[in-house]
């Protein structure tokens, strides 16, 4: 201690500095708890909880449904989706999601320059996007997670066989991870390359609803034009479609979408999927690079 | 040339880190506009005032130090790393306050330098800790839980100086510390960045384009116009007394002039367009006696006599 008698403040620090790694690490906790509205204020915290809520609450439905078909002798799986399913009765909560945090999450830094205070650290540039860019898929990974875990805990309550049900949930596991793994990271990097362009909230918020829907009503129109069988791949544009895709991919059933309709493998909608995620990543590494701070 | 080179090799003369900063032929090109030409320094440890009008450089040679900034030529060390290459490794070690406001409004100083301690390497207790104790230190301590956009414009710098400060730095590089401070701010801010680079032996370069600001804080002076180095020497050097006695009086500025020109003075032009002092070369004779008496016989109120120093204004004449 070095510090003098009317000043009790300053001191010499002679432990540890972590470097690189921990200041990514730091900046993607912090980001996370942004996020989801942790450590803010009420109104902050209120559309994370709706959006993690909402699909846990679709899922504990299901699995009530599904509880009074079986006391009623019916087979649920004809009517009630399973694993499989439930990505389709959640999918607009991702979006919702990324929509209002992508903005929130570099809007600020970017609007009151906050950057020159990040870069001047241990971190460059490219971490600074990534790191953004993980907290936002683990974000995004929760919403699409947490019901698929009620899901499993609830089929588990409702059998007898025990032993098999949990057999059967956690062989299913990989493919829950993966899945939602390659939706969250697509969605986020999306928003996120979206998001950088501008500093200003509310367009930034406008702008990844209309990358996330506005391709997809084109499609939807060119595919309902039928102007031949060419204009099918049109689907491809349709982040949605190509979302739903990987979810169909992974748990190898038919897309639920116009996808279905226009006859295009899931395989080539997870590649659609995983190419625009990539290309998403590196605009947004690439932004970051050039932006002033 | 320096130090180590001459020295027998097992006397050790100097840690290798002597020179905090070595920057070598230096330049810095915008295309075709010319930042930093041809530039070369070494600092070592103390406070450093980095002079010069807005525009001549200053900013991107703190960048350069930095490692946020490559330059188009030359060599630079900092702390015996390379920006440009250790960057993230160096800047653990260095602090740095921007010139213009940096500071998100919603969340409270707390919180923002905590969060920017740990990405500058800090463990997360070391971090909470350290923010407490520099936020005392600059002053912020009652403040620090409330939102950042409630501040006044002197607490916001005073928060900005908290961020360079909170990982113990090496070197703080600062920005212009003192925009937009009123004069009172200005004078407690120069105290706090005093007190650091005294007390805790903080390098600091403080970078101005207020030479009278930096006069009463710094060791050693760099002064650079349009990217070029105009000087670099300790501060006495730069404010070293000249061969011209001001002699100054409250009226009858011309008489006294002719009365001192016929005791045979050579009495100087006067550039400043100053009509109350007079100034002579101290070539020959010691003038005082002449002077003593060309007064009292003209019966003049003076008021001084002294030696004329450098100013740091002459520098950029």
């Amino acid at each position: 201690m070095t510090g003098s008698i009317y000043d009790l403040g300053y001191r010499r620090y002679d432990g540890p500095r972590l470097g690189r790694r921990h200041a990514v690490t730091s900046l993607v906790r912090h980001s996370l708890r942004s996020v989801l509205g942790l450590g803010r204020g009420a109104r902050a915290k209120t559309l994370p909880a709706i959006c993690i809520g909402m699909p846990a609450v679709i899922a504990v439905l299901l699995v009530a449904v599904r509880a009074l078909a079986a006391r009623g002798g019916l087979d649920s799986s004809l009517f009630v989706p399973g694993h499989e399913g439930l990505y389709a009765t959640i999918s607009v909560f991702p979006i919702l999601f990324v929509a209002a945090q992508a903005p929130e999450l570099l809007g600020r830094d970017q609007r009151y320059r906050v950057l020159t205070l990040y870069f001047s650290r241990a971190l460059r540039r490219p971490d600074y996007a990534l790191g953004k860019l993980i907290a936002l898929s683990l974000g995004v990974l929760a919403i699409v997670l947490v019901p698929h875990l009620v899901m499993g805990i609830g089929s588990i309550l409702l059998t007898t066989k025990t032993a098999d049900a949990i057999g059967t949930e956690l062989g299913a596991l990989p493919v829950i991870l993966g899945s939602s793994a390659v939706i969250a990271v697509v969605a986020s990097a999306l928003a996120l390359v979206t998001a950088s362009l501008t500093p200003r909230r509310a367009y930034a918020t406008a702008a990844i609803f209309a990358a996330f829907i506005v391709p997809g009503i084109v499609a939807a129109i060119v595919i309902a034009l039928d102007l031949g069988s060419a204009s099918q791949w049109v689907v491809l544009l349709d982040v949605g479609a190509l979302l739903d895709g990987v979810n169909a991919w992974f748990f190898g059933v038919d897309a639920s979408t116009a996808a279905a309709v226009a006859g295009i493998p899931t395989g080539i909608l997870l590649a659609g999927a995983v190419a625009l995620g990539v290309g998403s990543a590196l605009a947004l590494v690439a932004r970051y690079q050039r932006i002033p701070a | 040339m320096t130090a180590q080179e001459i020295a027998p090799r097992d006397v050790p003369i100097a840690p290798p880190d002597t020179r905090v900063v070595r920057v070598e032929s230096l330049t810095k090109r915008y295309g075709a506009i010319t930042a930093l030409d041809d530039l070369t320094l070494e600092l070592a440890p103390g406070i450093i005032g980095l002079v010069g009008a807005n525009g001549a450089g200053k900013s991107t040679l703190i960048k350069i130090l930095l490692g946020l900034l490559a330059p188009t030529s030359g060599r630079v060390s900092v702390l015996g790393m390379d920006p440009s290459t250790d960057g993230t490794a160096l800047r653990q070690f260095v602090g740095y306050m921007p010139e213009h406001n940096a500071l998100p409004p919603d969340i409270s100083a707390t919180e923002l330098v905590a969060h920017l301690a740990q990405l500058s390497g800090l463990p997360r207790s070391a971090a909470r800790e350290r923010t407490s104790d520099v936020l005392r230190h600059v002053g912020l301590y009652e403040e620090r839980y409330r939102p950042i956009g409630g501040y006044s414009t002197g607490m916001r710098q005073r928060a900005q100086l908290a961020q360079a400060l909170v990982h113990d730095p090496r070197l703080l590089l600062l920005d212009e510390p003192t925009n937009g401070l009123d004069p009172a701010g200005r004078d407690e801010m120069l105290e706090l960045i005093r007190r650091t680079g005294r007390e805790f032996g903080i390098t600091i370069v403080l970078a101005s384009h207020l030479l009278g600001e930096i006069e009463e804080l710094c060791d050693f002076l760099v002064a650079i116009d349009g990217g070029r180095l105009l000087r670099a020497a300790p501060l006495a050097e730069f404010t070293t007394e000249t061969g011209v006695l001001r002699v100054e009086v409250e009226h009858g500025r011309d008489d006294l002039a002719a009365a001192l020109r016929t005791r045979g003075l050579r009495v100087l032009d006067n550039v400043n367009g100053d009509v109350r002092s007079i100034q002579i070369a101290l070539d020959e004779l010691e003038p005082y006696d002449a002077i003593r008496d060309a007064v009292a016989d003209l019966g003049l109120p003076l008021i001084r006599i002294e030696r004329r120093r450098h100013s740091l204004e002459d520098l950029f004449r």
